[in-house]
């Protein structure tokens, strides 16, 4: 049984960000191209080595198989998986759709920091500063020896 | 190979201590050359302005050589610790946070005070001048009277903007009676020399293209070349030579672009080439003369490398405090920086209160290795956890230990085949002692700010202290015994009269804070001493 890297790659990520909560599925973003770019970018190999994963165990037919599948990914081959879902996560948070998604939580956020970056008030020191004095430090003169022999460090290399 | 050309100083790494050294040299009239073997970092190039920015972070804009494997860079072989570093103009100030809290004067007595750490040979007091003149060239933002610290000169620029978040941390340390304190930082509030205001885009950690935080090729460099200073980026040192007499002649360098190499001689020179790379040039410039390398009679060079200990929390809250807009650094807390035997452990630590970043940093969980979940659970996690945290650090003062050190790999090599440095650390019984401690302390801050979820971590991985603690310190230490000090007072060398090492390996101690407040006071102290004593030097150098 075998399986294409872009099918793979398509099924896994959508298992991985499936939509929900106002946020679309991976494949939804148009996100695919670039998160095999980067995977393959990061090691050659790598979706090669999913596809292979996947197609180990047949062909997923559904969502619910694609889950599994990636769950059994997770279990086997841990650091490929973690691989895969961090490129998945980073590449997914910088699509249009998925930044519109988030400022209809209600965040200012824009595309990228700058150049807008988001300017706030001043700093107030009557609602910004510590309400009283607190913190101590010994000044140069006043630094006494401690008495170690309560935590056995004085034996330690 | 050509040259030589002759200079009064030389310098060897641009970053913060040889931007800061070339900048004074030059302005007191010596000719100064300085070489890095990166190149300049141009404001465009930052990812700021992209929608990958933090994709970028991953990889070319990563602070960890190992990852970035730029051309610029050399391996750092040991896979036991995250060196933040970079090689280039500005050097790790194009990679930093910009977070500018000072020593205290206990950090500077530690011999005094226990004798499992040496004490300077300098005061806090010896120091805070050049604290309060590198705060003005650097433009420091930052509130004064803080109780937590000594008396010092007002800050140039009043603090940055506390914002949602910073109010939501402070909140929870007046509830535990805590010491708290806006965050100093090196980053502008207000136009200041030329430079726009910080606003708050959220993404110091790759730099500030626009020159709020102090990026040393466009806060620094500028001015030094100004004032006469020659800087040639792409010159990659191989090694330090030195004469009969037993003083630094010069260096030979590859010139990168040509892959020519050229002989560089001076008076004196300077290495600042940071806790990693300047080591491990004395290491390479090994000789008949100098069989352990070049100022390393005493086996020191590289030896009592500190990162600082770190155990990290990210806590989540109720309320929406837009965590991910604002510079990194939110508040910071001394209540545990002073030793208290009590607690079974020598030094302390500060708290440093982190806003967390944009939303794939969220989601990756970058800030303790713990992702968000995966599948239909992903979008909920989101929905409840963005916006809504803060990361806070333990940042502890760790004991500088001989065989915690910096090495030349026997296996590993730069693009030039310079052996790369291989770099070994493992904490000492009481840094763990002091993290186990640190991290009872942030699940108390946790529950003092009724957090709905945190996750803390203590950077062990397979049973290996990996830290993140991104600090390079102590390998050519500032002492008063040549016997286990590589420099004395000045950042002279014992056994090189006419070398200087100035840079965080000059530290005897670590602090517990970030240092790079420090490292630029040292050097503003060191290229004052050296303009006064320039005549005094060259004319002992021409009589040996």
């Amino acid at each position: 049984m075998t399986i294409g890297e872009g099918e793979a790659l398509a099924g896994l990520m959508d298992a991985l960000l499936p939509g929900g909560a106002g946020f679309p599925r991976a494949s939804a973003t148009g996100m695919a191209g670039l998160l095999a770019a980067r995977l393959r970018q990061a090691d050659a190999g790598v979706p090669a080595r999913l596809a292979a994963a996947v197609a180990a165990e047949g062909v997923p037919a559904d969502g619910a198989a694609w889950h599994k599948a990636a769950a059994r990914l997770e279990a086997s081959e841990p650091a490929l998986f973690d691989e895969l879902r961090k490129y998945a996560y980073l590449t997914y948070y910088e699509q249009p759709d998925v930044i519109a998604a988030i400022r209809a939580l209600g965040f200012i956020y824009n595309d990228s920091p700058l150049p807008a970056g988001y300017p706030d008030e001043p700093f107030d020191p009557a609602r910004d500063g510590p309400c009283r004095a607190r913190g101590r430090w010994i000044a140069t003169d006043e630094v006494r020896r401690v008495d170690l022999g309560s935590t056995g460090l004085e034996k330690m290399p | 190979m050509s040259g030589p050309d002759h200079a009064d100083v030389l310098v060897i790494g641009a970053g913060a201590s040889g931007a800061i050294n070339s900048l004074v040299l030059a302005e007191a009239g010596l000719k100064v050359v300085c070489l890095d073997q990166g190149g300049w970092t141009e404001p465009a190039q930052h990812p700021h302005y992209s929608r990958d920015f933090q994709y970028q972070r991953q990889n070319r804009w990563n602070p960890e050589p190992e990852v970035r494997r730029g051309a610029d860079d050399y391996p750092v072989e040991g896979g036991q610790s995250h060196a933040l570093m970079w090689n280039g103009v500005g050097g790790s100030t194009n990679v930093y946070a910009a977070l500018w809290p000072r020593f205290r004067p206990s950090d500077f007595r530690k011999g005094v005070e226990h004798g499992l750490a040496p004490d300077w040979p300098i005061t806090y007091e010896d120091l805070a001048p050049f604290y309060d003149e590198a705060d003005r060239l650097i433009g420091v933002s930052g509130l004064t009277g803080d109780s937590g610290m000594p008396p010092r000169a007002p800050y140039p620029l009043g603090p940055l903007p506390m914002r949602a978040s910073g109010r939501a941390i402070a909140a929870g340390f007046e509830r535990l009676g805590w010491h708290w304190w806006p965050m100093p930082a090196g980053i502008v509030s207000e136009n200041y020399d030329g430079r726009p205001a910080c606003n708050g885009c959220g993404n110091c950690a790759s730099g500030c293209p626009r020159g709020s935080m102090a990026k040393m090729s466009i806060t620094l460099w500028p001015k030094a070349l100004a004032a006469g200073a020659e800087l040639r980026p792409g010159a990659r040192v191989e090694r330090i030579e030195s004469g009969a007499d037993g003083r630094a002649t010069g260096v030979v360098y590859i010139d990168c672009p040509s892959g020519q190499r050229v002989r560089q001689t001076a008076d004196v020179m300077i290495l600042a080439a940071n806790g990693v790379g300047s080591p491990r040039l004395l290491l390479l410039s090994e000789s008949a003369r100098h069989p352990k390398g070049l100022a390393n009679a005493n086996d020191v060079v590289g030896r009592y490398l500190m990162h600082h200990t770190l155990v990290a929390a990210e806590i989540w809250v109720d309320a929406p405090i837009d965590s991910h807009v604002g510079n990194s650094g939110a508040v910071i807390s001394s209540e545990f920086a002073e030793t208290n035997i009590a607690r079974g452990f020598v030094n302390g630590f500060n708290f440093n209160v982190a806003r967390i970043g944009p939303a794939g940093a969220t989601a990756i969980g970058s800030f303790c290795n713990q992702p968000a979940p995966w599948g239909a659970a992903h979008h909920e996690w989101f929905v409840r956890h963005f916006g809504h945290s803060f990361g806070a650090f333990a940042i502890g003062d760790d004991l500088p230990q001989a065989e915690n050190r910096i090495t030349l790999s026997a296996t590993e090599a730069d693009g030039d085949s310079l052996p790369a440095a291989k770099l070994h650390y493992v904490p000492h019984e009481n840094d763990k002692r002091m993290m186990r401690y640190g991290i009872e302390r942030l699940r108390e801050l946790a529950r003092s700010v009724d957090a709905f979820d945190v996750t803390v971590t203590d950077y062990y991985e397979g049973g290996v202290y990996r830290t993140p603690a991104w600090h390079l310190l102590g390998t050519c230490r500032m002492g008063a015994d040549p016997e286990s000090s590589i420099v004395n007072r000045w950042h002279q060398s014992w056994d090189v009269p006419n070398l200087y090492i100035c840079d965080g390996s000059s530290f005897a101690t670590g602090g517990v804070v970030n240092p790079t407040s420090t490292v630029t006071a040292l050097a503003l102290r060191c290229a004052r001493h050296l303009a006064a004593e320039f005549r005094e030097l060259r004319r002992a150098a021409k009589a040996a």
